[in-house]
């Protein structure tokens, strides 16, 4: 309790990080949830991986000399750097999208087959990169893996309108990204087509992962994206529900993981991530729990497990 | 008197189509009208193009020849997927399924108006499970899941009601129960009614005019053309 209240302090020295784990934790989960339901979530798995690539590809160039204004450097912490590391991201994340998309309407194969593919290229080209830079994985490594405790307040306040941007506009535009994903047919009929929708949530997904890749790298962001909507998906039964579940549970894991990180000196990522892997069997054993307490609770349910064939009865005439 | 007795404006008309997937035609030669007030059965085996015509028929397929027209907007074609079409890992309520059906008459900063929700609880009475609204959509029998479907197509006030096998996967009592509450729907509201099945005994006994799939092309979808072996 003692850890929590100090880690919670505006005056503790990581709190930047703490609060840049939370937004993670609350966003991620949210965007990782369309994913998760549309069943794209070796695309949460590729696209952080092309998002490290790209900040390993952008710090290359830039000590090759390859970007404007650039120089050999042993010092990479600082601001410009942990902007071009941000520009790699981005651009590597959407010309990563942008092919996976194309590919997916004209090419040949299998969906799971190309993020595949992806995930391995992009794991590679990371540590190809990563080695044939003069400071390799001394210097580097830590913007390439995401080093969430060097967060400083300039870099939480941009994490923060990027994730505030995308999650007004899946609130916004939920009931539309909601159809899309469950019956595209039926989205098609009444909102004249689904590539919008499918690009917005492409669009949102991209902006999460590529500014979450740059300060919590990408087995955070991609543990963050897919474990809390797996985790309460047994729980809940509607679709409010799972996305606030979601999000909460996003934020829990966040607060939670940093806490014992701290207080273990482990490091942020792989705690934040063993600790949503653990939650998963204690959300399934609990809805089993649940589901137990209230079959013998209601002996006999309203008929939900009827057979259909009910009387439908008079139907009133329509107003 | 059938509804079919007296028919309307055609809402769909094709004329010498051909249609399918991809540039690879399924049906060829298509003629075929639905009038307004109709109800018809397309029967076929599977893979006969039944789901072909109907995709075609929403306008979900681009015509690969011949012409085709519709009597109304998109939007007031209320589709029946074959509920097997449809994902259960999605955590919905009954509730929240027939709500999409209004999704296309609210703007995205919109909230769910009252009205709407009033229209939802209508719509599942109308299919008798006004009692099942906060149940878990995945968790109902077949027959109940397709009569919430119908309740979520009949939420968009639809001009034309489209279905994919309704019957699939149903015992006889809930095809039953599921055909009369078409049949109520039709003959009360005037709604159009295009369903398939590779049942033809229950189309038969159950819809005003049959429309057969056989071959490639489609038997009985015009007055010249009736279908083989049909009423």
């Amino acid at each position: 309790m003692g850890t929590l209240l100090e880690v919670l302090s505006p005056s503790f020295l990581l709190f930047p990080a703490v609060l840049g784990s939370v937004v993670l934790g609350l966003v991620c989960p949210v965007v990782g949830g369309f994913l998760v339901l549309r069943r794209s979530v070796l695309l949460g798995l590729a696209l952080p991986q092309l998002a490290a690539a790209g900040v390993a590809a952008a710090l290359l160039a830039h000590q090759l000399g390859l970007v404007p204004g650039s120089g050999h450097t042993d010092h990479f912490a600082h601001g410009s750097h942990r902007l071009l590391a941000y520009g790699g991201s981005l651009a590597f994340t959407f010309a990563g999208m942008l092919l996976l998309g194309y590919m997916d309407r004209n090419g040949a194969g299998r969906t799971e087959t190309r993020l595949a593919v992806a995930y391995a290229l992009a794991g590679s080209l990371t540590v190809l990169l990563v080695a044939a830079h003069p400071f390799g994985d001394v210097a580097i490594l830590g913007l390439v893996k995401g080093e969430v405790v060097v967060l400083s307040m300039t870099e939480l306040a941009a994490l923060a309108i990027s994730c505030a941007l995308v999650l007004s506009c899946v609130l916004v535009f939920r009931r539309e990204l909601l159809m899309s994903s469950f019956d595209r047919d039926l989205t098609l009929l009444l909102k004249g087509g689904v590539v919008a929708w499918d690009v917005l949530l492409y669009l949102a997904a991209g902006v999460t992962i590529a500014s979450g890749v740059i300060v919590a790298g990408p087995l955070l962001v991609f543990g963050l994206l897919v474990l809390p909507p797996v985790a309460v998906r047994p729980l809940v039964s509607r679709m409010a529900a799972y996305f606030v579940g979601s999000a909460s549970l996003g934020v829990f894991i966040g607060l939670a993981g940093f806490v014992v990180s701290y207080r273990l000196d482990l490091p942020l990522a792989p705690t934040d991530v063993a600790l949503g892997c653990a939650l998963i069997p204690v959300t399934y054993a609990l809805a089993r729990l649940w589901r137990k307490v209230r079959s013998a609770s209601l002996p006999r349910a309203p008929s939900v497990r009827g057979n259909g064939n009910e009387p439908l009865g008079k139907l009133p005439p329509r107003s | 008197m059938t509804p079919n007795d007296v028919r309307g404006l055609p809402v769909i008309a094709f004329r010498e189509a051909s249609l399918g997937y991809d540039g690879e035609t399924v049906l060829r030669g298509v003629d075929l009208e639905v009038h307004a007030g109709e109800f018809v059965g397309l029967s076929g085996a599977n893979g006969s193009g039944k789901t072909t015509l109907l995709r075609s028929m929403l306008g979900l397929l681009p015509l690969l020849g011949g012409r085709a027209g519709r009597g109304f907007p998109p939007s007031r074609v209320g589709y029946v997927p074959q509920g097997a079409a449809l994902d259960p890992c999605f955590p919905l309520r009954v509730d929240e399924v027939v709500a999409m059906g209004a999704y296309g008459r609210l703007h995205p900063l919109q909230r769910f108006p009252g009205g709407e929700r009033k229209r939802v609880e209508a719509a599942l009475e109308r299919v008798g499970l006004a009692h099942l609204g906060r149940a878990a959509f995945f968790e109902l029998s077949g027959g109940q899941r397709q009569r919430v479907l119908v309740a979520r197509a009949l939420n968009q006030d639809p001009a034309l009601l489209l279905l994919d096998e309704p019957f699939s996967g149903l015992d006889r009592d809930s095809r039953e129960a599921v055909l009369q509450g078409l049949v109520l729907i039709n003959r009360q509201d005037r709604v159009t009614v295009v369903l398939s099945s590779h049942d033809s005994e229950i189309l038969d006994r159950g819809c005003g005019r049959v429309v057969r799939l056989a071959g490639g092309r489609v038997h009985g979808g015009a007055d010249e053309d009736p279908a083989p072996g049909s009423r």
